[in-house]
């Protein structure tokens, strides 16, 4: 009773006359436009709907799975996908495993759906803590400026300037037998590899955003009614900066599932695992690596990875377009 | 229509000799190496309750004086007084306090709106920093706010893409209103308009002013809009006062040369009325490196050998009329601007 009777006067108080009334229509806010946008854009939904997907699979790889991705088929090794009747080693494909087999008789898809995980894991985890780390310095070198600009800038020069696939080989190879390298087999130290190298790049495009917004009357009309810097910062300038967060963000995934893919097939990503309890089994990189000593007669091995990591990176990529384009409207044409 | 000022009227706001100058750094090291003066001792007072104009062209500082005033911008010298309130040694709660006071419509208003914030919210933004926790008691102020600018109630939800340039204006109006302030800088606030546009802008300034007693710091660079809104204007030529006195006397008896080369500018309405139009010659020197003795000299259409090498003193050359030129004679006696 209450609560009805308090909503009507609290209507009542903000409903806009019978003349207005007509003239209020909906109003949308930046977001709810950008979002419009986006349902607009057909390559960057696919993309999204691809996405989520493997996202998934990656999740309920356990019920997807039709086999044990460790599981050694003995006497069923080197099988062809079901559908070619004959591979080059003589071999049929069988409805039971759907993409084949490789030398050891383990099924190819299970493996490549437990491989989804490590793609979807390293896509995202390194991406938030270079977004967390990348923003939080570039906030602070932009809006104060001075000394704190002048010595994070040029630590991002140093990071730039250094080799990124070679710093991500040194690193993988000389921590791989320690503690760090051995944490989640090997996925901790690639994520703390990927972050060392990424934040710089957000750090960089975050302060030059916050260099051209702090220069905007309505942050100084901001504080001239007192904001703090603080509010200034969370209330004005990041929500400002969000649009070109987020598109870094959707271009980081991919690549940081590329370099995975890279350094799996290099040997130096994930190690293989053979212990059932473990969460991640496999990656698409080392299943590059593993597919490539049979190319000739088993191309299947390696094309069923590399079709997965292209249709992955691909998704993201249309995604990021998609979302530069509803986010930053003046980029498009 | 506009009320004469009484002499007797109270000083509400004081600057002294202000200097505001921004470094220019080079090197490596980033080291200052000149200043660029954009602002040098500048004195003037704006009473309560009155429109005080700031004249000048493009780069001359009127801007810099008006955002170094508000603490927007750091002082490099000089002092400012509200109600004889030092704003220059402020604790920062007591400049808060102060900031309720002392608002500011900008020029632009595209960029002068935060684009992801309902109108509302930008409003009600100094309401909520100074203290109005209940969202209700906001959006009643809001919906005022609205009203006196002439918007509608359900603008609040709409976001700043979604008005005109002279609604965005009114909203700017609006945010500086909140806080019930005594004094607003109005910085070129409608110079970014059409001039249809313009005139409704100014007309709302003034009936605001009418209704709620503040003063008004009134910067501009069109003579005909400072005309119509001003009780007492001050010329300044690249980083210095020229010239203050009354809007009657100004535009009647300009006194310094600068402001006869200004005022003979103004196109008129008619165009048979022939004119003798004063063309000044040459550029604005670069304020990084500005003239000797008097900063107009060079381009000064009488200037002798003394403006060269003197700096003048702005002195009360007339009755409540204020110039800084060695070649305007003293009639009765001179006095500084500010006492």
């Amino acid at each position: 009773m209450t609560t009805s009777a308090t909503t009507q006067v609290g209507k009542a108080a903000v409903a806009p006359s019978e003349m207005t009334k007509a003239l209020a229509r909906p109003s949308r806010s930046f977001w709810q436009d950008a979002w419009l946008r986006l349902l607009h854009n057909k390559a960057a939904v696919a993309g999204a709907i691809v996405i989520l997907f493997f996202m998934l699979v990656a999740v309920f790889a356990p019920v997807l799975a039709p086999h044990n991705p460790l599981e050694l088929n003995s006497g069923k090794g080197f099988l062809p996908p079901m559908w070619v009747e004959q591979s080059a080693t003589g071999k049929a494909g069988t409805p039971e495993f759907i993409l084949g087999t490789d030398n050891l008789g383990r099924d190819v898809l299970s493996r490549l759906i437990y491989g989804a995980r490590v793609s979807m894991v390293v896509g995202f985890i390194p991406t938030l803590i270079i977004i967390v780390v990348g923003v939080s310095l570039g906030l602070v070198a932009g809006y104060w400026g001075g000394s704190t600009d002048n010595i994070l800038m040029r630590i991002t020069d140093v990071v730039y300037a250094f080799p990124d696939l070679l710093f991500f080989i040194i690193v993988m190879t000389a921590l791989r037998a320690t503690a760090i390298g051995q944490f989640l087999n090997g996925l901790f130290l690639l994520f703390v590899a990927l972050a060392l190298v990424n934040w710089v790049g957000v750090a960089r495009l975050v302060r030059g955003q916050v260099l051209a917004l702090k220069e905007r009357d309505f942050v100084l009309a901001s504080r001239a009614v007192g904001s703090t810097h603080m509010r200034i910062m969370f209330r004005h300038i990041l929500p400002n900066s969000m649009g070109v967060i987020i598109v870094a963000m959707a271009f980081l995934i991919p690549g940081a599932i590329i370099t995975e893919a890279i350094l799996g097939y290099l040997g130096l990503g994930l190690r293989p695992s053979t212990d059932p309890a473990d969460i991640f089994i496999t990656s698409w990189g080392s299943m590059l690596l593993e597919g490539q000593s049979a190319i000739n007669n088993q191309p299947w091995l390696l094309l069923a990875p590399a079709i997965a990591v292209a249709l992955v990176v691909l998704s993201f990529n249309f995604l990021g377009d998609g979302l530069r384009d509803a986010l930053d409207p003046r980029l498009r044409e | 229509m506009t009320v004469s000022v009484p002499v007797a009227q109270k000083d509400m706001l004081v600057v002294q000799n202000l200097k505001t100058y921004f470094p220019v750094r080079a090197g490596v090291f980033q080291r200052v190496v000149a200043h660029v003066k954009a602002v040098d001792d500048v004195s003037f007072t704006v009473r309560e309750g009155e429109t005080f104009g700031l004249v000048g062209e493009s780069g001359c500082g009127k801007t810099t004086v008006s955002r170094t005033i508000l603490r927007l911008i750091p002082a490099t010298g000089g002092s400012v007084f509200f109600d004889g309130q030092d704003v220059f040694n402020l604790r920062s709660n007591e400049l808060k306090a102060l900031r309720r006071n002392m608002q500011i419509v900008f020029q632009d208003p595209y960029s002068s709106l935060d684009p992801r914030m309902p109108v509302g919210d930008i409003i009600s933004e100094g309401l909520l920093i100074h203290g109005m926790k209940d969202s209700k008691q906001r959006n009643a102020i809001v919906q005022e706010m609205l009203d006196k600018v002439g918007l509608n109630p359900y603008h609040a939800h709409r976001y700043p893409h979604e008005f005109s340039g002279g609604q965005r204006q009114r909203i700017g109006i609006a945010r500086a209103l909140s806080l019930n302030p005594r004094f607003i800088v109005c910085d070129e606030p409608v110079s970014a308009l059409d001039v249809s546009i313009q005139s409704q802008i100014l007309n709302l300034l003034k009936a605001l002013q009418r209704e709620f007693g503040f003063s008004y710091l009134f910067v501009a660079h069109d003579l005909s809009v400072v005309e119509h809104i001003s009780d007492r204007v001050g010329v300044m030529y690249l980083g210095k006062l020229v010239e203050v006195t009354t809007r009657e006397s100004l535009y009647e008896e300009p006194l310094h040369p600068y402001t006869q080369a200004l005022l003979s500018a103004i196109p008129t309405p008619n165009p048979r009325r022939r004119r003798e139009r004063i063309v000044l010659k040459g550029e604005v020197p670069s304020p990084l490196n500005p003239p000797t003795g008097c900063r107009f000299h060079p381009r000064c259409p009488i200037a002798k050998e003394i403006c060269s090498q003197e700096i003048p003193v702005l002195e009360e050359k007339r009755p409540e009329h204020y110039v800084a030129c060695h070649l305007v004679d003293v009639v009765g006696k001179s006095t500084p601007v500010v006492g």
